[in-house]
């Protein structure tokens, strides 16, 4: 570890302090309908969006209504994205005749990008044409981002109203979060990628001499070798910056190119990397703040934000520990930092990045629900590997995805407040409502769900040939690239070891299966407990309510998402990072 | 074939999210 690279990580986090207050304020006026200067603006043009769509703005739902509304929105634009890849070859925009997506494939990605996961089994410059990545792909980053806003403040006003049957209007809040949060700072974000170097264009590839002409040998079927000597190189080109911005800022995750943040046209520089870092943490780090408005107890927000803050340094150590001690085997090889060498793990790492931003970038990515990568996950020494498993595994609640986040920590908040008062035999109290049976139920099915899921579908990937077959490096290893694969599904948060053929019809199938239930078989129980919550009358503070803006409530919700984290998936753990790691030590590498 | 087999899944998948809801609301009711 270095100096710089630990002033790197909290120059990082020194902004993302700086920014969370102003955000967070911003959305609260947004949510609540106060004016913000974007207004003359944006008004407009939403007042016509609703006029065109038939929305009624005045009109409020009930959580029953909200989750329908949420469920139909996501199943048309499902269907939509999934027709648009079988037929992109008779599209527009589609310069290099790239083929119509096979079906299995097309609708995994369909699935993927409408739960925000942004998991991708295909290489978008050779699979997607300009029409697919804009119209279909770009978009759902959009709405996906926006309905996650959408349903974070419909669970936050289920807390805050007293004796109300409504919890907002989907239409509206997604509209909004469209046109005030998501769209002016990527489109901000998108020039200033162009500035540095991203590409956005809509030009057919580029062929391109090399400097220094190659000979390949490949083998043919009869054993003899063919020589070629390679001297062109085609260079994709396409419309990156633009989906770039909202990639990073809806938390969504899927790269226009298949080496995602990696590739220099879309993250050219250390200032690119630190503004995707920034902007995947924006919206969820300042919800925490808007929570704590919201709810009329800003210490409260700011009570959840250091238990996110908490968790997120103790991600970032030991992946940066861990990648800054490099692979113990390497013997004679220099492994310490100094003026000409990086040192540690160097492996999978774009040297523009270097070591502490490569951690950093995974930490934060699967932190929050993004995915994106700058550095090749299969490549991390197996503890650092963990991290982002761990980070999925809890939930993505440490800030978390856009609005997932913010509902995923606030059902470990119920859990918490619960387990406070079962240790002093007290009806435990959320922000003044009773929390009783149903709403404990609802939070417990919430995280059941998404654990059986991984657990069920890793379980069956690890022991059938269908599953065995895809895995690129057997042992310990193998059963970590499966593990991760459903945990990044059903987390939707769409990053991958890497090393896993994931285009199998198996994977595409059953990992569309499990993103579709860790999304909406875990909000719908969320939107339950908000309209319960909401109808709720308020109980006054009392010297036995258990308060939730101070340290202890701090340390309760860190343990309790640590605890629920640790105990179901230690063992699955276990037997792939950790005895790799252990192997890694006694000298068998994987 | 692939797509019928996709497309009908996916609403099958979305009437089930709706029922699924419905259950929420039961056990609710049931409380």
């Amino acid at each position: 570890m270095t100096a710089n690279g630990w002033f790197q990580i909290l120059l990082f986090f020194g902004v993302l302090v700086i920014i969370t207050k102003p955000i967070g304020a911003f959305l609260y006026r947004v949510f609540e309908r106060k004016p913000t200067f974007l207004d003359f603006v944006l008004r407009p043009i939403e007042r016509l969006i609703y006029r065109i769509c038939g929305v009624d703005e005045n009109k409020e739902m009930n959580w029953k209504e909200y989750g329908v509304a949420m469920l139909l929105f996501s199943a048309v634009s499902l269907l939509l994205l999934y027709l648009m890849q079988r037929a992109q070859l008779w599209l527009p925009w589609n310069p290099q005749r790239l083929a119509n997506v096979a079906p299995d494939l097309a609708w995994n990605t369909a699935v993927s990008f409408t739960t925000n996961t942004n998991w991708q089994a295909y290489s978008g410059e050779s699979t997607m044409s300009y029409f697919t990545q804009m119209a279909g792909l770009a978009y759902h980053n959009f709405a996906s981002a926006a309905a996650g806003i959408a349903l974070a403040i419909a669970l936050v006003r289920g807390v805050a109203r007293r004796e109300s049957k409504t919890i907002g209007n989907f239409w509206v809040d997604a509209t909004r979060a469209f046109l005030w949060a998501l769209l002016p700072i990527s489109f901000v974000a998108a020039i200033f990628f162009v500035s540095q170097g991203a590409i956005q264009n809509l030009r057919p590839y580029t062929t391109a001499n090399v400097i220094e002409p190659q000979a390949v040998e490949t083998k043919n079927a009869d054993g003899s070798v063919k020589k070629d000597a390679v001297t062109t190189q085609v260079i994709a080109q396409g419309p990156v910056a633009s989906q770039e911005a909202i990639k990073m800022f809806g938390t969504n995750g899927g790269g226009f190119f298949g080496a995602n943040s990696s590739h220099p046209f879309e993250n050219p520089t250390p200032f690119t990397n630190f503004l995707q870092m920034l902007l995947i943490f924006t919206i969820p780090s300042g919800l925490t703040y808007t929570l704590g408005r919201m709810c009329k107890l800003q210490r409260h927000g700011w009570a959840v934000w250091s238990a996110m803050a908490v968790l997120f340094l103790c991600g970032v150590l030991v992946a940066y520990t861990f990648e800054a001690r490099g692979n113990p085997q390497l013997a004679g090889i220099q492994t310490q930092a100094s003026a000409t060498q990086p040192g540690g793990n160097m492996e999978g790492k774009e040297v523009r990045f270097g070591i502490a931003n490569s951690a950093l970038f995974t930490t934060i990515t699967t932190d929050a629900s993004c995915g994106a990568v700058n550095n090749q996950h299969d490549s991390l020494t197996p503890l650092a590997g963990m991290v982002p498993l761990v980070n999925i595994m809890l939930g993505e609640v440490v800030f978390g995805g856009v609005g997932a986040g913010l509902y995923g920590i606030l059902v470990f908040a119920i859990l918490a407040v619960f387990l406070a008062g079962l240790m002093v035999g007290r009806t435990p109290e959320y922000l003044g409502k009773k929390i009783e049976a149903y709403d404990v139920k609802m939070a417990t099915l919430a995280i059941l769900v998404t654990s059986l899921t991984i657990l069920i579908f890793s379980a069956i990937a690890s022991v059938a040939k269908f599953g065995i077959s895809s895995i690129s490096n057997p042992g310990p290893h193998g059963l970590s690239q499966i593990l991760y694969a459903y945990t990044s599904g059903v987390g939707n948060n769409g990053s991958a070891l890497g090393g896993l053929n994931a285009n199998t019809l198996w994977y595409n199938s059953s990992l569309g299966v499990a993103m579709l239930l860790g999304r909406f078989f875990m909000i719908l129980p969320i939107l339950a407990i908000a309209g319960n919550l909401a109808e709720k009358k308020h109980v006054p503070e009392s010297l036995g309510t258990f308060p939730v803006t101070g340290p202890l409530f701090t340390v309760l919700l860190i343990s309790v998402v640590v605890i629920v984290g640790a105990l179901t998936f230690f063992p699955a753990l276990s037997l792939g990072p950790i005895l790799e790691h252990l192997l890694m030590n006694a000298g068998k590498a994987f | 074939m692939s797509d019928f087999v996709f497309v009908a899944g996916t609403i099958l998948f979305f009437v089930l999210g709706i029922a699924y809801l419905e259950g929420c609301e039961r056990l609710r009711s049931e409380k």
